[in-house]
């Protein structure tokens, strides 16, 4: 990685999030060839930036387009706190339904989902394979949609786990969220 | 007997315990509906994004099933529009 390199991509506001250092240049093309998709990877790639098995904070980066949003606004990521991924989640859809005329709610409606829609790229972002269990998986060539699916909400739920053991989430049941006071009602 | 169980982390419940009690008591309906019927018809997929989404008035749960544990975990509790 040339420091000409650096430079080009300093020019980019996504730079402040990649650690250039410590990316594998093999996985990746001359930065003045990287496309969005390129940017997202090195993003995620980039251990010094993001905090390692964050699950809030990795599912919420798909969202945030960092050309979107002042970072004026925001301290380095390292030190963003919960509110602060919201906030950019929050200010990339703002500014993204502004150009695009929609309302912010419209854009993120619920919608049915063709796996297809989704790249090969992200699908594996939102995979753990060192937290789920293979034996209940075939080869991943063999996968279909629905171990897709699985394998996505497993990866998930086995962080949130994770977070748990950790101490940072404490888990309860149904009957302790609402109690025996609360009569159920639909 | 339920076959699935359904939790949350607990900044979630305090999060309910602020909506209205007719709002609380059909979140509560609904969660206690996917413990027998995990493929409940008014689970959502969600685009981009692995939770499954419920729809309770203005207020939205997301949640994560995960078969191989037979559970539901609640991932996010806010009213439409701020949830994602």
């Amino acid at each position: 990685m040339g420091g000409t390199d650096v430079q080009l991509g300093g020019a980019d506001p996504r730079a402040r999030f990649v650690d250039f250092d410590g990316l594998d240049w093999d996985e990746f093309p001359p930065l003045a060839e990287w496309t969005d998709d390129h940017w997202r990877d090195a993003i995620f790639d980039s251990p010094a930036t993001i905090p390692p098995g964050d699950p809030h904070a990795d599912f919420r980066l798909l969202q945030i387009d960092f050309r979107e949003i002042d970072q004026d606004q925001f301290p380095p990521i390292t030190e963003w706190s919960d509110q602060e991924y919201d906030k950019a989640v929050r200010r990339t859809r703002e500014a993204r339904a502004s150009r695009d005329g929609a309302l912010p709610e419209r854009a993120f409606q619920d919608e049915s989902v063709q796996l297809n829609s989704i790249p090969i790229s992200e699908r594996l972002a939102l995979v753990d394979f060192q937290l789920l269990s293979l034996d209940q998986f075939p080869p991943i060539g063999e996968w279909h949609e629905e171990h897709w699916w699985q394998a996505m909400m497993s990866s998930y739920s086995a962080w949130m786990h994770l977070r748990i053991e950790d101490g940072e989430e404490e888990m309860i049941s149904l009957d302790q969220a609402f109690g025996s006071t609360l009569a159920s009602a639909d | 007997m339920p076959e699935y169980r359904v939790e949350m982390p607990r900044k979630y419940q305090r999060r309910i315990a602020r909506f209205p009690d007719y709002v609380q008591r059909r979140i509560r309906a609904r969660l206690e509906t996917l413990q027998t019927d995990p493929n409940a018809q008014f689970l959502k997929a969600l685009k981009n994004r692995p939770e499954l989404s419920i729809r309770v008035g203005g207020y939205r749960i997301l949640v994560i099933r995960d078969d191989a544990r037979r559970a539901f975990t609640v991932t996010g509790v806010d009213s439409r529009g701020h949830i994602y």
